[in-house]
């Protein structure tokens, strides 16, 4: 009589091995084509928000983890909060000063993931929670997207990237504003935002598009950011990481609104293909509406999300105040996560309906 | 008699705060919380009507019948925030501006009614006005300190506006904390004061779990000191 | 519970169980005519019109074998369905194999279809052609720790150690042994544990093959066990309301669905031991349901006694009821002790009266009435009545001559006190006390006589001996007694100065029936 192993578990004696930290690990590593478009676009900004979203979010889970008493290596290895970082430096701008991206990322992880149970347990997407935060926040500081790097009068190294956000002012003495100036020494919103001024000043879509900002599909910079995002999400689909619905409905939502828009309204509609290529809607559709928390969680309710997300955001686009809207819609629809769970349950087996 | 006082003092101040447990009179906490000054002249506001009225009422209430209580008890709140309204514009006129409609609506105040329900209309005019003063002041000092924070995260200031209460002579008791170059607009917008509000409610139930925690190591510590002695 | 429908269709379940197991598959290969006699054998008992045989794509010999035994059958067919766990499931492979699902709570046989094991049709050849018992059963037994994996004829009792060291196992740190598959067996502890007739597998795996599952962490939603659940339910949900014990909630969710098949356990990537929770919380509901068919129970049992207690009760006081009647009766016989408890009640009644406020109204009316107006409770003998009254009259009239000697208040108080206590005494008898009462009564009325016989002689003297005879009665009394007298001495009062004893009689006799009318009226 031997006795074996005192591993006594409850079957099934096997796991197929993809973890939870692989999942956030692959989500990272898909990151990767956009943000390097991003760095070619907009200079070092990103990589200098990047290390220092990551390691603030690191450090609050660290702290809230410390003082929930819960094991902070082995929850931090997990990769979320890092992934959180990651979200947030992606989407705030890369000149943003530090505090910024610090009041930001510290929201998101002490107090919209980690108040609210830590990971699993959040009803909002921190990353977005810290976002809408600091647009509200701070709205000169978030919505000051330089223009792309081949425009702009001055180009920052890196060094000096970090002297602008940490202090600024850039080592010459140049200010924000002076460092969005551009060859021809005037300065030009973001796409979304010169959009919409310059629809108020009686001009047509046509006109507006035909400015220096804005490429043949979208925002000049922005669609190449856009296509880089939607490799890195076909890479997640691939990979089995996220599933097609979402993405999937919030993109067709808004492009079909922004269709019907467009055949039906006024000259007022930004232009579909545009629509889908400018702002974040890739980053947004493929990284952030497929957070799995705080996301829908049935098949069919997958796809509502992702339409009723797309149709925020076309609504926030066409008629709000900001000019983009992903992370409005995206917290929107997180609100409603669990009334469509409630009715959008599969058919279980052995079940009529 | 004390014992009952020490009571009433500690409910209104802490154990039962109105802001804080009973989470009454949310709507002008967190309205007005945006800065220290107006968080003052609202708490005080309130905390006068708080006292006349239980003062009121416990003085009435047994010619109230039990029927028409809540509107009889409605109309003497109404009536002294009134009173409150026509002195703030008579003698705080800025503060009187910068409150707006919250003056007035200190009348459906839930803490003063559950006031007036839950305390003056059961006991004697001396303790309904103690409970008044001391539901006042925990109130107050919950909007002052959601207002004192607000204030100095949103704008880095404090006692913004102080002289809107107290004269010109006050002008200079601002005080700049720091500067920013952009305002930190989430305290100063609703969604600040929620958040503020919760931070404090959270802060108070650990300092609460805090001293639970130390009640049953005294009650362990004393146990352990008669063993010892029998040994 | 027997099928709603006739059975039609007989399923041979031959799709293993589980990865690993190949017991089944064995089986096919060698022993396929027998299982095709069995599958005759049992459709024949269920009268079933066709056989449906399932096999896995992965098992090409067996189904090679079959379809070579079922050549010439033609209601036998045998199908290929993918290898996809968990097929092997009942519910799983009748809805691969006919695109009907099993209803929730109900079995095969609602659909018309009954299914069965190849293991056991080959098992019903054995026992009804053969002639023999099931005391064996093909085991595989497999594992990486082991030399040389195999399928081996094993009689049932045969302790695990046995198998495994026939098949060579050589243990490695930590070894997890494995009774069934990878995905629904257990963990056997002790090696001694037998083979049962269920047991298809022992597993000894490799911890680098199979290795066990990691620490837990948080439920990220990701869906993956959703998409893997053959029940189509929502795991990532089930789990959130099993840790918080949300048994309505799971219920709704129709956490009863699950098959425990593991496969949402298998893919969840934080590694959640989902089956755990569940069969957790299913043991928690059961609990919980038979708790309320228990105290369900207790209560109608509870009910039950108090209804027999009360029914108990209720005989017990009608019996005393019919007992006390039955003294009564015999009571009556006698006329003069009848005489007594009328005496008795009529007085009782009188003092009564007499204490209340409203006697002095009563009495007034009743001056104008005659006093031959008899009243139910009067009603037994005028002999009592005209005792009763002539009792009260005597009182009075004593108090009066009393008071024209100018007497001592304290006598008269005296004598009012024990009178009072009398009638205190009496209102407070229930029917059971009828005989004392009577008792009470009888000294009562032979006191008075006795006190009407001194009274002729000196009226002084019988007050004293009245307060002698009344005292002991007293003590009977409530203490009650000491605050009425007052009251109670006001009506006789009244009369003092007009002391002719007709005329008392006449207002005895109205206080009485005043009372009466009241005693009627309550």
């Amino acid at each position: 009589m031997s006795v074996f192993s005192s591993i006594f578990k409850s079957s099934p004696h096997g796991a197929m091995g993809m973890t939870t930290n692989q999942v956030m690990r692959m989500v990272c590593y898909a990151t990767i084509p956009g943000f390097i478009t991003q760095l070619y676009f907009y200079g070092w900004g990103t990589l200098v928000q990047l290390v220092l979203c990551i390691g603030v979010a690191v450090l609050s889970e660290a702290i809230v983890l410390s003082l929930r008493e819960k094991r902070i290596r082995r929850t931090l290895s997990d990769g979320s909060a890092v992934l959180t970082g990651l979200l947030l430096a992606l989407s705030i701008p890369p000149l943003a000063p530090w505090w910024v991206s610090v009041i930001g990322v510290a929201f998101a992880i002490i107090i919209v993931k980690q108040l609210y149970g830590g990971l699993g347990f959040n009803l909002f997407n921190p990353a977005m929670a810290g976002y809408v935060v600091l647009l509200i926040s701070f709205p000169v500081a978030m919505t000051s997207w330089q223009p792309i790097q081949p425009m702009l009068m001055h180009t920052l190294s890196l060094a000096d990237t970090a002297y602008v956000i940490f202090t600024g002012y850039s080592i010459e003495g140049y200010n924000l504003q002076q460092l969005s100036m551009l060859v021809d020494g005037t300065t030009m919103a973001t796409p979304l935002d010169q959009f919409k001024t310059a629809l108020a000043q009686q001009q047509t879509v046509s006109e507006i598009l035909s400015l220096p900002i804005y490429g043949e599909y979208g925002g000049i910079g922005s669609q190449w950011v856009n296509a880089a995002y939607l490799l890195g999400g076909l890479f997640l689909l691939q990979r089995g990481i996220i599933r097609w619905h979402i993405p999937l409905g919030m993109i067709a939502s808004l492009f079909v609104l922004t269709v019907i828009a467009s055949a039906t309204g006024a000259d007022t509609t930004y232009p579909p293909v545009q629509q889908l290529f400018t702002g974040a809607v890739m980053f947004g559709a493929f990284f952030i509406a497929t957070d799995p928390v705080s996301a829908s969680t049935t098949p069919k309710g997958r796809i509502i999300f992702g339409a009723l997300i797309g149709a925020l955001i076309f609504m926030i686009r066409q008629w709000g105040g900001y000019p983009d809207g992903i992370a409005f819609a995206v917290l929107l629809a997180n609100m409603c996560v669990p009334l469509i769970d409630h009715y959008t349950q599969p058919k279980v087996y052995g079940h009529k309906r | 008699m004390t014992a009952e006082w020490k009571d009433i003092v500690l409910n209104g101040l802490w154990t039962n705060n109105p802001a804080l447990v009973q989470l009454l009179g949310l709507c002008p906490l967190l309205a007005v919380t945006n800065t220290f000054i107006n968080a003052l002249g609202l708490g005080i506001a309130t905390l006068l009507v708080l006292v006349v009225s239980n003062l009121t009422i416990s003085l009435v209430k047994q010619w109230v019948t039990k029927e028409i209580r809540i509107p009889v008890f409605i109309m003497i709140i109404a009536s002294f925030v009134t009173i409150i309204q026509l002195l703030m514009n008579a003698y705080t006129f800025g503060l009187y501006v910068s409150l707006g409609i919250f003056i007035p609506l200190i009348v459906t105040n839930c803490a003063i009614i559950g006031r007036a329900e839950a305390f003056a209309s059961k006991n004697g005019p001396v303790e309904s006005s103690l409970d008044g003063l001391m539901m006042g002041i925990g109130f107050t000092a919950i909007l002052l300190l959601l207002g004192g924070a607000r204030e100095v995260l949103g704008q880095g200031t404090l006692f913004d506006g102080a002289h809107l209460l107290f004269g010109e002579w006050a002008r200079g008791m601002t005080v700049q904390i720091f500067e920013f170059e952009q305002q930190f607009l989430l305290a100063i917008l609703p969604p600040g004061a929620f958040i503020g509000m919760g931070l404090i409610i959270a802060l108070k139930n650990i300092i609460d779990a805090k001293q639970a925690e130390k009640k049953v190591k005294d009650v362990k510590s004393v146990e352990r000191a008669r063993v010892t002695t029998v040994n | 519970m027997f099928p709603s429908k006739p059975i039609d269709l007989l399923i041979l379940n031959g799709v293993e169980c589980e990865p690993y197991i190949t017991s089944d598959d064995t089986l096919m290969r060698y022993f396929s005519k027998e299982i095709v006699q069995g599958a005759e054998i049992l459709q024949h008992i269920v009268s079933a019109k066709v056989c449906i045989i399932g096999i896995e794509d992965n098992k090409p010999d067996a189904i090679k074998a079959l379809k070579a035994a079922t050549k010439d059958i033609a209601n036998i067919n045998v199908r290929v369905v993918p290898t996809k766990y968990p097929s092997g499931g009942e519910k799983q492979l009748i809805q691969l194999l006919t695109g009907l699902q099993v209803p929730s709570g109900g079995i095969p046989a609602d659909l018309g279809i009954v299914m069965q094991n190849v293991g056991t049709a080959f098992a019903v050849k054995e026992a009804i052609i053969d002639g023999k018992p099931l005391t064996k059963r093909v085991v595989t037994i497999t594992g990486e720790t082991l030399k040389s994996p195999q399928n081996v004829w094993a009689k049932l009792g045969t302790p695990t150690q046995d198998l495994l060291d026939f098949a060579g196992h050589t243990p490695e740190k930590q070894q997890r042994i494995i009774m069934g598959g990878p995905m629904m067996g257990f963990s056997i502890l002790d090696a001694s544990t037998p083979v049962v007739k269920t047991t298809n597998c022992i597993l000894a795996p490799s911890a680098k093959k199979l290795p066990p599952q990691g620490d837990e962490q948080a439920c990220i939603r990701c869906g993956l066990c959703a998409d893997a659940c053959p029940a189509e339910l929502l795991p990532q949900q089930l789990q959130w309301f099993a840790k918080a014990k949300d048994h309505d909630k799971l219920s709704e969710y129709n956490l009863f669905d699950c098959i425990e098949c593991g496969a949402c356990a298998y893919v969840c990537p934080s590694q959640i031991p989902l089956v755990q929770y569940y069969r957790t919380s299913k043991a928690e509901i059961r609990e919980i349901e038979q708790e309320k068919i228990k105290s369900e129970k207790a209560r109608v049992r509870f009910e039950q006694r108090q209804e027999r207690l009360e029914r108990e009760k209720q005989e017990r006081l009608a019996k005393h009821k019919a007992s006390a009647e039955k003294r009564a009766k015999a009571l009556e016989k006698d006329t003069s002790a009848k005489d007594k408890i009328a005496a008795a009640l009529a007085r009782a009644k009188a003092k009564k009266q007499a204490s209340s406020d409203e006697s002095n109204d009563s009495v007034s009316k009743s001056n104008t009435t005659t006093s031959s107006d008899s009243t139910p409770a009067t009603k037994p003998a005028n002999a009592a009545k005209d005792k009763v009254a002539e009792a009260i009259a005597r009182a009075k009239a004593k108090k009066a001559a009393k008071e024209q000697q100018e007497s001592a208040e304290i006598q008269a108080d005296k004598k009012a006190q024990p009178v009072e206590a009398e009638t205190t005494s009496t209102e407070s008898v229930s029917t059971a006390e009828q005989e004392r009462k009577a008792k009470v009564a009888a000294a009562i009325a032979r006191a008075k006589q006795k006190r009407e016989e001194a009274k002729a002689a000196s009226q002084e003297k019988t007050t004293e001996a009245e307060t002698k005879t009344n005292e002991p009665e007293a003590k009977s009394s409530e203490p009650q007694a000491k605050i009425e007298p007052q009251i109670g001495s006001e009506p006789e009062e009244e009369t003092p100065l007009t002391a002719e004893q007709i005329r008392k009689q006449k207002v005895a006799a109205a206080i009485a029936k005043a009372k009466a009318k009241k005693a009627k009226s309550e």
